[in-house]
């Protein structure tokens, strides 16, 4: 079954020419050069499954969401749709701010597509999970910007569609109410709903979505499965991430970071790791902090190396290296913060760097790999023992 | 509706609506399809409308009272000017209560217009993010100067009185009328509010236009002030015919005539389809544009 079929979908945008609208209405000239935000886009989302689409920005993301709502119209090509469709947009830019909680309740519910009675009975399940209390008869401008935002997310949560629209959504207020919002989507999931997700969190495309689509310039790069996707659109950022070598030079310089084994194979997990700091000192550094911080896809922190603190380097060019008997990180990409500290000064920072791209080794799953044995033992050793 | 719904969808999969989302729209053939899927959504209509009523008076101190005292000040206002300075005979009819007669009418055409006009470009946010049938914006923008009509309305009547003028049980052929002049706003609405997206100049002409619009129709002068031989032209507007017979039914118990009824539903009905095809087409591009 398929659910939602974009064939051969492109999206002409027309720079807007302000100042020009004369030029136009009477040459009907096209105003500036024609700007293509999707270009010739296939694909198909069958029932129940999770795409999630990813790309950098201006590359044609919301633009899809928008031509699947039928906000806009395509230039070319076809989207079938076999369901009733929601938008699980933010609307708090629909509240008027002088109606109350309430009030505005019932206009957004309507604009979304509910009519009275569905709105009058999910009124307590809204202003539930919203968490508006007492708040429910007053002026939504009177309301803090978190619950405004809140109420908004709260009511589009309550659509009854088969296909769900989600562009996002999950940046929506603190990290209480974004994990009742996963806990949603996964109801919404295991409902058999089919969903399609816009995020930059990638970890929650991974962790959400059984499929995924990267976007770049309007066009398909790659679509499949997420862990894939993510890579892909990782490996194609890193060179931008490298970049920054405009800062004034400092007592010590890094000339050189490598990742590797013990010599067999690439990286991988549950292998031995090693990794290779080159580096120069213009002076004799005391009581110094080397640290390699390694960030997931999301960009929250994963794991760290560190040396020091009390190290000592000596001028003149030298090498640090790090060793682990065994690398328990997960498969996938990790950009690498390096930063070198002498007593709480920062002697270099240098943000995403480099990424570490780990390999499917030891395949477990979960965040990371727990070195462990298993034995049998006969008789049973009593617990009172 | 909604309920029901669920419930077929939930018996058979295949009751689920099929949409397909092209880039042109065919020519005046949908029109039906897009009045259908306007039918679904007069919850919207309806909450769009009480929307604006509520926030329109809600912070004013005298309120509901605004929809009242707008006309009767201007109407003092042309009171003072016509019948002392410029000295129109409306006789039988006083000329505050004529020219009070003409311009509820009016205000309903201009407010609506004004307000609808504006209403896409503060809604253009909402727009970007949701669907929902725009027309339902500008319609809803009527609907609110249509129920401020109805409520100076009976104000007027109530005027009727001190004046020592009966209300006639005829006045009620008001009630075509005012449909008729409601489709007529509607069709001007939506074209307005259509092209005023693309052509900003709309928004600082509109006041202009309008005075000149209030002048083409009986509203604050007698229509035996028109010189003759610009008659034919004058009553071949829908407009004026609409204004004159409005005043005539509610003060004079007078039934309007069945031709000139016909002529202003023939053409408010062809102005509407065409204004509304128009809309349609370009509803697409709306959000591009903004």
């Amino acid at each position: 079954m398929i659910d939602v079929r974009v064939s051969k979908v492109s999206k002409r945008f027309r720079v807007p020419d302000h100042g020009q609208g004369r030029r136009r209405l009477f040459g009907l000239l096209p105003g500036q050069e024609p700007f293509w935000a999707l270009r010739d886009v296939s694909f198909e989302i069958r029932r129940g499954e999770a795409l999630g689409v990813i790309g950098p920005n201006g590359s044609g993301k919301t633009t899809l969401i928008k031509l699947l709502s039928g906000i806009t119209a395509p230039t070319e090509g076809e989207i079938e749709i076999n369901g009733r469709l929601a938008s699980l947009v933010e609307v708090g830019a629909g509240f008027q701010p002088d109606l109350t909680g309430r009030e505005n309740i019932f206009l957004n519910g309507a604009i979304l597509g509910m009519n009275y009675r569905e709105i009058a009975r999910k009124l307590p399940s809204i202003v539930d999970f919203a968490e508006m209390g007492s708040f429910l008869d007053v002026p939504v401008k009177r309301y803090s910007s978190g619950m405004f935002v809140r109420l908004g997310f709260s009511i589009a949560a309550h659509l009854d569609a088969d296909i769900l629209l989600l562009d996002e959504v999950l940046a929506v207020g603190d990290v209480a109410f974004q994990a009742r919002c996963f806990q949603r989507i996964e109801e919404l999931r295991q409902a058999g709903k089919t969903v399609l997700l816009i995020s930059h969190d990638l970890a929650a495309i991974e962790r959400i979505c059984s499929r995924a689509i990267l976007l770049s310039r309007g066009r398909i790069l790659q679509d499949g499965d997420p862990r894939d996707v993510v890579e892909a659109y990782q490996a194609s950022v890193q060179g931008l991430l490298a970049q920054d070598h405009s800062e004034a030079p400092g007592p010590i310089t890094v000339t050189g970071l490598t990742f590797g084994t013990d010599g067999t194979g690439p990286v991988a997990t549950g292998k031995p790791f090693r990794c290779c700091l080159s580096y120069e000192a213009r002076e004799p550094l005391e009581d110094v902090v080397v640290r390699l911080s390694f960030n997931w896809p999301s960009g929250y922190l994963c794991t760290e190396l560190s040396a020091g603190p009390g190290l000592r380097l000596e001028q003149g060019p030298g090498q640090l290296e790090f060793d682990c008997p065994m690398l328990t990180m997960q498969r996938g990409l990790y950009s690498t913060d390096l930063t070198i500290e002498r007593r709480g000064e920062v002697l270099l920072s240098r943000p995403r760097c480099l990424m570490l791209r780990v390999g499917a080794g030891t395949v477990v799953r979960g965040d990371f790999y727990l070195e462990h044995s298993a034995r049998i033992r006969t008789p049973p050793l009593t617990t009172s023992a | 509706m909604n309920s029901e719904a669920k419930i077929l969808s939930a018996a058979g999969e295949a009751r689920r609506p099929r949409t397909v989302i092209r880039p042109t729209r065919p020519f005046l053939g949908s029109v039906p399809d897009d009045l259908a899927s306007l039918a679904r959504y007069t919850g919207l209509f309806r909450a769009m409308t009480a929307t604006r009523m509520k926030i329109r008076y809600r912070q004013s101190v005298l309120g509901w009272l605004w929809a009242v005292l707008q006309p009767l000040v201007l109407m003092l206002l042309y009171a003072a000017i016509f019948s002392h300075v410029v000295g129109y005979d409306t006789a039988p009819v006083p000329y505050p209560l004529y020219v009070m007669a003409g311009l509820l009418p009016w205000s309903f055409c201009s407010t609506a217009m004004s307000t609808a006009a504006g209403g896409m470009l503060s809604h253009q946010s909402l727009m970007a993010k949701v669907y929902f049938p725009r027309e339902i914006v500008p319609l809803s923008y009527v609907a609110a100067a249509l129920f401020d009509f109805l409520v100076a309305l009976l104000v007027l009547l109530g005027m009727l009185l001190p004046y020592g003028m009966p209300i006639s049980p005829w006045a009620l052929s008001a009630i075509p009328v005012i449909a008729i002049l409601t489709l007529h706003a509607s069709a001007l609405c939506l074209l307005l509010s259509a092209v005023q997206v693309r052509v900003r100049d709309i928004n600082v002409t509109l006041p202009l236009m309008l005075q000149v619009l209030m002048f083409t129709a009986p509203v604050v002068y007698p229509a035996a002030a028109v010189p003759a031989w610009f008659r034919p032209y004058y009553w071949a507007n829908p407009l004026a015919i609409l204004v004159d017979d409005f005043r005539h039914a509610v003060l004079e118990g007078q039934v309007p005539s069945a031709g000139g009824l016909a002529y202003c539903a023939v053409t408010g009905a062809a102005f509407f389809l065409f204004a509304y095809w128009t809309f349609k087409r370009l509803e697409a591009k709306i959000v591009d544009e903004m």
